[in-house]
């Protein structure tokens, strides 16, 4: 683990595992084979023993492909989903077995900030209601005071205040991506989740939006866990990068480290296939093989050997673990073992 | 003709696309065009609603009510395509134009096998026996780089995952060896590793049969290694159009200017991006100006004359009154 100068991380997660079911109920887990009835107990491997940590004023970016348990990994720190294994520290407590008013007091602390800007907000209510709603929920404002703080807010992401009395669907995906902001800002959070806050922006809104986050960042001294699969994005706006792949973290450092030298050969084929403007020249990447296998079967061994190209015996039997290559860097890979 | 003496396949001029609604009219696509030669692909940049698709449509002469191709010229192989009858359409549809959707999920029909749609497409356009048709449909599958096609051809598409189903797209697309590729962002629905392999295979179809290609996508970094060419529309109109360094390298419309330095990545790390201002205006009942004039800032008052495209280099045209 980390060794750091202030001491506690405001979020450390311990191996934390999330499988989800397949089969709900009796009637589909029976099946029949070679004439005898069996039980079928199958689950899909979200995320598999995942450790991180987050220190305050950090933005550590959580990157992968679709499927590699990214968002599960950011649900379940939110509380919207209940770990299988393990445990999520939050300023020195354990939260993930909190329910109810014992974990009510960490929902304010940590907020989140959705993909998609037009499923995220309810259609029926006004902007004023659904900024005003966390603060209500947390007894934070009520009445004129509340209204006055929505009108701050508004002001804060760059909109008009009168802007208060419309609906959703009054706005473009950039504005309403600000009122999604908005909210989050409104329970006055430490930790801000941001699962792809981005992507569904079209490209000249996302720098206004990336900008106001960071602005956001430094006026209320936020700690971020940006979720994305951009790695042009991440590379600008966090301090350090987390790689996912199959519910695993697979290498972990510091975002200039990270991208000068990746280390794990996922990292490595991640990095070489986004185009980028340094070059523009078409390069065949002809040794991207193979797709992501399905995380209800996991391979044996390395979760990334069957397209690794430095595959060795050794990876086809253990399953590595994330160990330090620097003091920092950490990289799960038997190249480095 | 003076088109296929230099190899020109495809040439757009004019081309004015208009959807007459309710509330006025929605110039979606406003005085286009460009040409394209054998073998060259075309990148077709700009933000969702800025027209590429709509132009991509009206190739194919696929718009529906209430838009209306309104003027201009799309001369294809020498012949004018607005000038043909909807029967003389289909026999281009798919056969000598073929079509690449951004959604592999939506544009394979999910009750029929990868084979038999195969199949449709080849006995659709080419005169061949049914058996014929399979033997090629598994060759097809195997220069897509599909495993043991001979399994997967009786598979259905869910069966498939994304980049294989997008595989198979485009197995289909090119069945017929089309003259022209019209590819609507098609590894914007996938993951990055697997968005490469694909465009990756692509290109070797396309530059090994010098076909031509259009390639539609928001994404200016992948037309960037992707593409010869790029054109960069706004609001219904042509920008600027050119070689892909020129216009990467130094673009000279304020719009593409901004889209450029917006890009993460290349700047100073957590510092402020270089943004570009407001949004896309409303396309209904636009000034006559230039577009992009409420998020310039370089604008004039000279702006709110109409800028047409000028060549202000060898190859490099740019409608911007400023630089001209």
């Amino acid at each position: 683990m980390r060794l750091t100068p202030d001491g506690t991380p405001l979020l450390r997660v311990e191996e934390v595992t999330k499988h989800f079911p397949i089969q709900k109920n009796i009637f589909e887990k029976i099946t029949l084979k070679r004439g005898r009835l069996r039980l079928l107990h199958q689950v899909v491997h979200a995320v598999n023993g995942v450790s991180l940590e987050i220190h305050r004023g950090e933005t550590l970016a959580l990157v992968g492909e679709s499927g590699c348990g990214k968002s599960t990994l950011a649900k379940t720190l939110l509380g919207l989903h209940r770990p299988t294994a393990g445990a999520i520290w939050y300023d020195g407590k354990e939260i993930s077995s909190l329910t109810g008013y014992r974990r009510h007091p960490f929902q304010k602390r940590i907020q989140m900030i959705f993909q998609d800007p037009f499923s995220s907000l309810n259609p029926r209510k006004k902007v004023m209601d659904i900024i005003g709603q966390p603060m209500k929920i947390h007894g934070l404002a009520k009445g004129r005071q509340m209204n006055d703080r929505v009108l701050e807010l508004l002001a804060k992401v760059g909109m008009d205040p009168a802007f208060a009395s419309r609906y959703p669907h009054q706005f473009s995906g950039g504005q309403r991506q600000r009122v999604g902001i908005a909210r989050a800002l409104a329970a006055e959070p430490e930790l801000v989740i941001a699962d792809e806050p981005i992507s569904a922006l079209d490209v000249s809104i996302q720098a206004q939006i990336l900008n106001l986050m960071m602005e956001m960042q430094e006026e209320f001294r936020l700690t971020y866990l940006f979720v994305s699969h951009d790695l042009s994005v991440v590379k600008h706006i966090s301090t350090r990068v987390a790689v996912m792949y199959l519910g695993f973290i697979v290498e972990n450092a510091e975002t200039e480290e990270i991208f000068a030298d990746p280390r794990h050969p996922y990292t490595q084929l991640l990095f070489s296939a986004i185009p980028s403007l340094d070059r523009l020249e078409f390069e065949e990447v002809a040794k991207i093989e193979g797709e992501v296998p399905t995380p209800i079967q996991l391979p044996a061994g390395c979760p990334f050997h069957p397209r690794c190209q430095s595959v060795m015996d050794v990876c086809r039997r253990e399953r590595p673990t994330l160990q330090p290559v620097f003091s920092d860097h950490l990289v799960s890979c038997h190249l480095f073992g | 003709m003076m088109g296929a003496a230099n190899n020109e396949i495809l040439r757009i001029s004019g081309l004015k696309t208009y959807f007459f609604t309710r509330r006025g009219v929605v110039k979606a696509v406003d005085d286009i065009s460009f040409s394209l030669r054998k073998g060259e692909i075309l990148g077709l940049v700009g933000e969702s609603g800025a027209g590429k698709s709509i132009t991509g449509f009206s190739i194919l002469r696929l718009i529906d009510e209430p838009g209306k191709i309104v003027a201009g010229e799309i001369i294809f192989e020498g012949q004018n395509l607005l000038a043909k009858s909807e029967k003389e359409m289909e026999r281009i549809r798919g056969n000598r134009i073929a079509m690449i959707f951004q959604d592999p999920q939506t544009s394979l029909d999910p009750v029929f096998t990868i084979g038999q749609q195969i199949v449709e497409a080849l006995l659709l356009h080419q005169n061949m026996s049914l058996k014929e048709a399979r033997h090629r449909a598994i060759d097809l599958l195997r220069s897509v780089g599909i495993p043991s096609p001979d399994d997967r051809i009786d598979d259905y598409p869910h069966q498939f995952s994304g980049g294989m189903r997008q595989r198979v797209v485009i197995a289909i697309a090119t069945s017929s060896n089309p003259a022209l590729i019209i590819a609507d962002e098609p590894s914007t629905a996938l993951d990055v590793t697997i968005q490469a392999q694909v465009l990756s295979l692509m290109r070797n179809l396309v530059k090994h049969r010098q076909t031509a290609m259009i390639l539609i996508t928001h994404d200016i970094a992948l037309v960037g290694q992707f593409c010869d060419t790029i054109c960069v529309m706004y609001a219904g109109r042509l920008v600027e159009k050119g070689p892909k360094t020129e216009i990467i390298r130094s673009p000279l419309h304020p719009y593409t200017q901004g889209l450029i330095r917006s890009i993460p990545g290349r700047q100073q790390r957590r510092k402020r991006l270089d943004q570009i201002p407001g949004m896309m205006p409303n396309l209904i009942d636009m000034p006559e100006g230039c577009p992009f004039l409420p998020r310039c800032e370089q604008g004039s008052d000279g702006c709110h004359l109409r800028a047409h495209l000028e060549e202000v280099s060898p190859n490099h045209w740019v409608a911007c009154i400023r630089r001209s």
